[in-house]
């Protein structure tokens, strides 16, 4: 489908207000222009981002200035080991004037949830946002209450190797559509922190770049980008080969593959193309699909990146 | 007699077969590996052609012949297809899960096919052990599980893989034996021993009590968003003091050790037996343990990382690291 | 210790297909029992699988062999060995059904099936029962298979597919054996198989003899000229034996007297040579065309100047013959000789008698006597297949009273006529005509064209051959029997169906004649081919040595298994590649040579700026191909335009590299 003019006007605008947003966050996480990239591709395809990474990376600083760019209502939970399902999605208690119960609606019920953390907690609670995160709504008490439209989770959490984690279990790990890794920053961006002295506090809240209605937009028109045979083919195989390959316990689950065709669109259309191409693929491939493999045992070492970068080079593209 | 120098010779050829080639992680079979000689049913197969063959001569019948023609061509070709059965296929060997002295252990192979073949009733067996069939038909690859009985403790090897085959009509077998890399853990035999002597515990209060420790109240803290609502100091908060967290800690201190001196009349093997015994039944009964051997000490923990580590230790002990 | 392999149902099923498939043409020789009882073990197996009942007990078994091989010793006797060594194989084959469980009880079976599969070619040589042979062979093959395909993945079908790719490339193996390795003759005596039929002339004949064998269409020999022209069908008299002695009833075949012929020299004049595939007959006599001068070893010559075979022919034989076509056989008749051929029974057709004296009072002329007969033959006699009986009198009632005969009753007619006449004559039993089969230029000769007359001394001249059936119906002679008879009732009574019948429809019959020549050459290329596989290989391959059959043997061989062997381990090759990927593939490949090929799993994007980095030159080249790339392939923008400008763009490219 070949884009109009008009839309094609309108699409450039678009672009330029992710560019902006990119810029406007960029100011506060430095160096982490990619990054930033994936996290709005996310959330611009409606999944829930998961950040890895050790502490003091900046991972909350991206969360919270993400919100800011979104113009999203933004709450923040602190997991710990004895936390309760109840301290995320809210209590129910007795209101003594009123003598009913009264819900008392948790910190979930927010546009932008930052859940920093996520495997300090106990698998009780973790599935209990994991449940929330999947269904869009809390139900207590036989009563059912909607989350607010949108709704984004940006989960942070620990290596696993860390102390006194609990590590998500994979299905758990499936319901997020992306896994990044912030890393060190770059020299030129560390000197540059460095120099200022201290982590960069936030000044003034950034400007809202993207409203809600842009959000909207957006997404339609992530939907309206072309999905070739080809490339489909290409995707094809790439599962094909983790469903096959040894050095996988198991392959890419068809959940797997459509979270990555559905980031492929919102990437090439952030790239101001109106199809996707394999190079889209691979950008996203590390992201969407690391946290959803497991290495086989045997292959002692290898971190499920370098596995991905071999299962780049030996599929190939063409054919 | 007969059956006794066939089984000499069967050790010789594996011996040669063996030197040739060390231990190895993974393998692709090709034709330096695989042997191939006919089989009994191929010998009497080829008897059956060559009567065939007799009548064909003696009735002067041409007919007769070119069935026995055949029959023998297709001895030949049926060379090439059993050779292939086994050429191409990789085997890799992936692992093996530790096991008690006495109990079959597991070993964990993957099979692969080379480009995208058929392979069919192959044959995998450990020496003198039961083999264990197995097909790549329509995938590419195979998990294969074979078992092999823990002759002693510690790490053990179960000896050369023979993989074999006889399809696609047992005229010929073609064989290959491999040495893996695979080795097991093997623990101590377990010896139940009624109770655990007195002592064992570090605080002297041995008694198995319910694994789960108490919770002992530290204190109170300022409550924060986030903290679970069950730590909601109410009385506190009644007394208008303001919202207050309790603070608990858990307490650390009922715990058994696993001496090896615990029963000085036992020989050293039996203590690790056991020692073993205990560990087993400690885990299950998720109790805190440790273990003490001379030179070793694992502090008290609980879980399965640890019930592994301690079982590793006495599997290993007096055993160097290897 | 290796496991112990109970067998798959696909294995059992198979097993008992292949019991059937080899029991079927078995069954047809066999004592009607065997095949009952061999149905029964079927049916006991399948309710064990079933589960329905058990194995039955061992003395049970051991009850049932004793009981089948004393009834098979009964019921086929101890003659006739193969016969009955196949019936008690067949008799342990459907025994051991009971007992197959493990994979060697199996495999006995499989074996022993294979044996009775290849001894029904004992039975019958046609390429119908080749074909059969090789169907059944294939079955068993499968069953085989069968028993040893993954216990995982039982499956049906697959045993047989696995059969055939092993079967197809043994064909020509066996094809190249076949041709090369030297037949031996047999190394012991081995008694014949029994014929299930054999037609053919008799040694007596009374004239309703012949009509027994118009019934039949079954071939009677083959002929193929190697040099000369092929005689026309008014001259194809194939002389087979003379009937000398008349006892009043029934002409008689000479007594077999092994003294040799009493002349020595033929008149000269042009030979005939040919070669003839006869098929058994229970006869020693060997047709040959008028007169035979020499014929291959072990054939001898009879003083009446026919040809033996030193035993009965039971199987299919193939001579080389000498003839020379001659009016009159020169041959000087000694006392005792003319005694012989002048022999009447004392008594009896006085009518007949009466009649030849008179026209010997007449005229005492041979010649005359000749034509006098054949001049009442042709008066108002007629031909027909179907004459109304023959009292005691038999010549007289022919000539007097029926008037309606076959060949049978003219010759012997004639021969009485002449005998009573003074003059000697003798029958002679042979065949006449044959068809010409043009596709492998041979003479087929068949039973229906069984033929009897008369052949006639003149003093002087020796023996003429006198046909008085030419003279009541010339069509015999000139035309194929066919053709002439295919209205008699009595024609094929055998073979109601036979598509000799149909042989007036033009493409029946020509399909018929194109079949002929197919079994032809199965006769004399596959039946005999031990005879000819000398001159054959010598042909092929000039003077014979050890070292050039064995590379006749070893090359196709290679070929073969090299063939075989590539085609079961080679990769499967990737998906071919489309137009626009393979001009790729080609620049990569032009510019791998520079170090800069296109790695695998790269974009063309990717690569394309990679290679534009490299050769700064090349930029805008490849940019565009890549562009066009992505246009076609993921854009959907897949127009000939665009194919055009990506074809433009990777050309350019090449041009400047």
């Amino acid at each position: 489908m070949l884009a109009t003019p008009a839309d094609r006007q309108q699409g450039t605008a678009m672009q330029d207000k992710i560019e902006r947003a990119v810029a406007s966050v960029s100011t506060l996480v430095l160096g982490k222009d990619t990054q930033v990239r994936m996290a709005l591709t996310c959330l611009f395809s409606q999944g829930h981002l998961l950040i890895e990474d050790l502490p003091g990376m900046g991972k909350t600083t991206l969360a919270h200035a993400l919100a800011q760019v979104l113009g999203l209502s933004f709450q923040r939970v602190q997991f710990t080991s004895d936390m309760l399902p109840a301290d995320i999605i809210g209590v129910s208690i007795f209101d003594q004037q009123a003598s009913a119960f009264r819900f008392h609606p948790g910190p979930v019920f927010t546009q932008l949830l930052l859940a920093d953390e996520i495997n300090r907690t106990t698998p009780k609670t973790q599935s209990a946002l994991l449940e929330a995160m999947e269904e869009r709504q809390v139900t207590l008490d036989g009563v059912t209450h909607p989350l607010p439209e949108p709704f984004f989770v940006i989960a942070t959490q620990n290596p696993i190797t860390q102390f006194g984690t609990f590590p998500l279990p994979e299905s758990q790990l499936d319901r997020f559509l992306m896994r990044i890794e912030l890393g060190y920053p770059d020299p030129v961006a560390e000197r540059q922190l460095l120099s200022e002295g201290r982590y960069r506090r936030q000044r003034e809240p950034l400007p809202v770049c993207i409203d809600l209605e842009d959000l909207a937009s957006i997404r339609e028109s992530c939907r309206q980008v072309r999905v070739s045979d080809s490339l489909i083919d290409y995707l094809q195989r790439l599962v094909q080969y983790s469903r096959e390959a040894p050095e996988f316990a198991y392959g890419v689950s068809p959940r797997g593959s459509l979270a990555l065709l559905q980031c492929a669109r919102t990437w090439a259309y952030m790239q101001g193309r109106e199809y996707v191409v394999p190079e889209d693929i691979q950008a996203l491939l590390e992201p969407v699909i690391g946290h959803r493999l497991r290495a086989a045992e045997q292959v002692g070492g290898h971190g499920s990146e370098a596995l991905i970068r071999q299962m780049l080079e030996q599929v190939d593209v063409v054919g | 007699m007969i059956r006794q120098s066939h089984s000499r010779f069967a050790a010789f050829m594996r011996a040669w077969a063996l030197r040739r080639h060390g231990p190895v992680h993974s393998l692709t079979l090709t034709q330096n590996r695989i042997y191939i000689l006919p089989t009994r049913a191929g010998f009497w197969f080829l008897v059956t052609s060559l009567i065939i063959l007799l009548l064909g001569v003696n009735y002067e019948n041409n007919l007769v012949y070119g069935a026995s023609f055949l029959l023998l061509s297709l001895f030949v070709i049926s060379i090439l297809h059993t050779y292939s059965n086994l050429a191409g296929l990789s085997i890799t060997a992936l692992g093996a899960r530790p096991c008690l002295v006495g109990e079959q252990a597991e070993f964990e192979l993957l099979l692969r096919a080379g480009s995208h073949r058929d392979y069919e009733a192959i044959q995998l067996s450990w020496v003198d052990q039961a083999p264990v069939s197995c097909d790549l038909i329509g995938d590419s690859e195979r998990r294969v599980r074979l078992y092999a009985r823990a002759p002693q403790r510690g790490w053990w090897r179960p000896g050369p893989l023979l993989v074999e085959t006889l399809y696609p009509l047992g005229l010929l077998r073609a064989w290959t034996w491999l040495e893996t890399d695979l080795r097991a853990l093997a623990w101590p035999r377990p010896l139940p021993g009624d109770s655990l002597p007195a002592g064992s515990g570090s605080d002297g209060s041995g008694a198995l009590l319910d694994g789960r420790g108490s919770e002992d109240f530290l204190g109170l803290e300022a409550y924060q968003r986030g903290m679970s609502p069950r730590h909601i100091a109410w009385k506190q908060l009644a007394a208008g003091q303001g919202l207050h967290a309790k603070q608990f800690g858990d307490q650390a201190d009922r715990q058994l050790w696993l001496d090896f001196d615990l029963w000085p009349e036992l020989d050293s093997e039996s203590r690790l037996s056991r020692l073993c015994y205990w560990t087993l039944r400690l885990a299950r009964e998720r109790v805190e343990y440790g273990l003490r051997l001379p030179g070793v000490e694992i502090p008290p923990g609980r879980g399965e990382r640890h019930r592994q580590e301690v079982l590793r230790a006495l599997a290993l002990y007096g055993k160097g690291s290897r | 210790m290796k496991g112990v392999y109970q067998l798959t149902r696909p294995a059992l099923v198979w097993q008992l297909l292949m019991v059937v498939v080899v029991m079927i043409p078995h069954s047809l020789r066999l004592p009607w029992w065997l095949p009952l009882m061999t149905l029964g073990a079927i049916g006991w197996r399948l309710l064990v699988h079933l589960g329905r009942t058990s194995f039955p007990h061992w003395s049970v078994k051991f009850l049932m062999a004793i009981t089948a091989g004393i009834g098979a010793v009964a019921s086929i006797g101890r003659g006739n060995g193969p016969e009955l060594a196949v019936a008690l194989l067949v008799a342990g084959f459907a025994l051991k059904l009971l007992e197959i469980y493990k994979r060697r009880d199996a495999l006995v079976l499989i074996y022993v099936a294979y044996f009775l599969a290849a001894t029904e070619l004992l039975f019958g040589q046609t390429l119908l029962h080749a074909l059969y042979v090789l169907l059944a062979l294939l079955l068993i093959t499968a069953a085989l298979n069968a028993v040893y395909q993954s216990e995982r993945h039982p499956d049906f079908r697959r045993p047989l597919r696995a059969a055939l790719r092993l079967l197809l490339p043994a064909l020509p193996l066996m094809l190249v054996l076949f041709l090369i390795v030297p037949r031996i003759g047999p190394l012991w005596y081995a008694p014949m198989m029994q014929e299930e039929s054999v037609t053919g002339l008799s040694d007596t004949l009374s004239p309703g003899d012949v009509s027994q064998l118009t019934g039949s269409s079954a071939v009677a020999f083959r002929v193929e000229f190697t040099s000369g022209r092929v005689p026309p069908p008014a001259q194809r008299y194939w002389r087979g034996l003379t009937y000398d002695y008349f006892d009043g009833r029934r002409w008689q075949a000479e007594s077999d007297r092994r003294t040799p012929p009493e002349l020595s020299d033929l008149p000269s004049g042009p030979l005939l040579r040919y070669q003839m595939i006869i098929e058994p007959s229970g006869q020693p006599w060997v047709y040959a065309l008028d007169y035979p001068v020499s014929a291959s070893w072990p054939l001898r010559m009879a003083p009446n100047w026919t040809l033996r075979a030193p035993s009965r022919l039971r199987q299919r034989a193939e001579f080389a013959l000498v003839s020379r076509p001659l009016d009159a056989l020169p041959q000087a008749l000694s006392e005792s000789a003319q005694s012989r051929y002048l022999q009447l029974p004392a008594s009896g057709n006085p009518r007949a008698r009466e009649l030849a004296q008179r026209w010997r009072d007449e005229d005492a002329s041979v010649d005359s006597l000749v034509t006098r007969t054949l001049a009442l033959f042709n008066r108002d006699f007629v031909y027909t297949l179907s004459p109304p009986r023959l009292g005691a009198d038999g010549i007289d009632d022919f000539l007097f009273e029926t008037r309606r005969g076959f060949c049978g009753h003219y010759a012997s007619a004639l021969a009485f006529l002449l005998r009573a006449a003074g003059v000697p004559a003798r029958i002679v039993g042979g065949y006449q005509g044959g068809e010409w089969n043009p596709y492998e230029s041979y003479l087929l000769i068949r039973q229906y064209e069984a033929h009897a007359w008369v052949e006639v001394w003149y003093a002087g001249r020796g023996w003429v051959r006198v046909d008085p059936t030419a003279a009541v119906a010339p069509q015999r002679v000139e035309q194929t029997a066919d053709q002439l008879l295919a209205d008699e009732p009595g024609f094929l009574s055998d073979t109601p169906l036979s598509p000799v019948r149909f042989g007036r429809i033009n493409w029946l019959n020509q399909l018929r004649l194109r079949v002929e020549a197919i079994n032809y050459s199965w006769h004399r290329w596959v039946l005999s081919f031990h005879l000819r596989q000398d001159a054959l290989l010598q042909r092929l391959f000039g003077e014979l040595s050890l070292w050039k059959l064995a590379l006749a043997l070893a090359l196709p061989f290679g070929l073969v298994l090299g063939w075989v062997a590539l085609s079961l381990l080679r990769q499967r090759r990737p998906k071919t590649l489309d137009k626009v990927d393979s001009a790729l593939l080609r620049l990569s490949q032009r510019l791998g040579a520079q170090g800069l090929g296109r790695r695998n799993g790269e974009p063309v994007g990717l690569y394309a700026a990679r290679v534009a980095e490299a050769r700064p030159e090349l930029e805008p080249l490849i940019l565009a191909v890549a562009r066009h790339y992505d246009q076609l392939r993921y854009a959907g923008h897949d127009d000939n335009a665009v194919r055009r400008a990506y074809r433009e763009a990777i050309r350019a490219c090449m041009r400047r590299l």
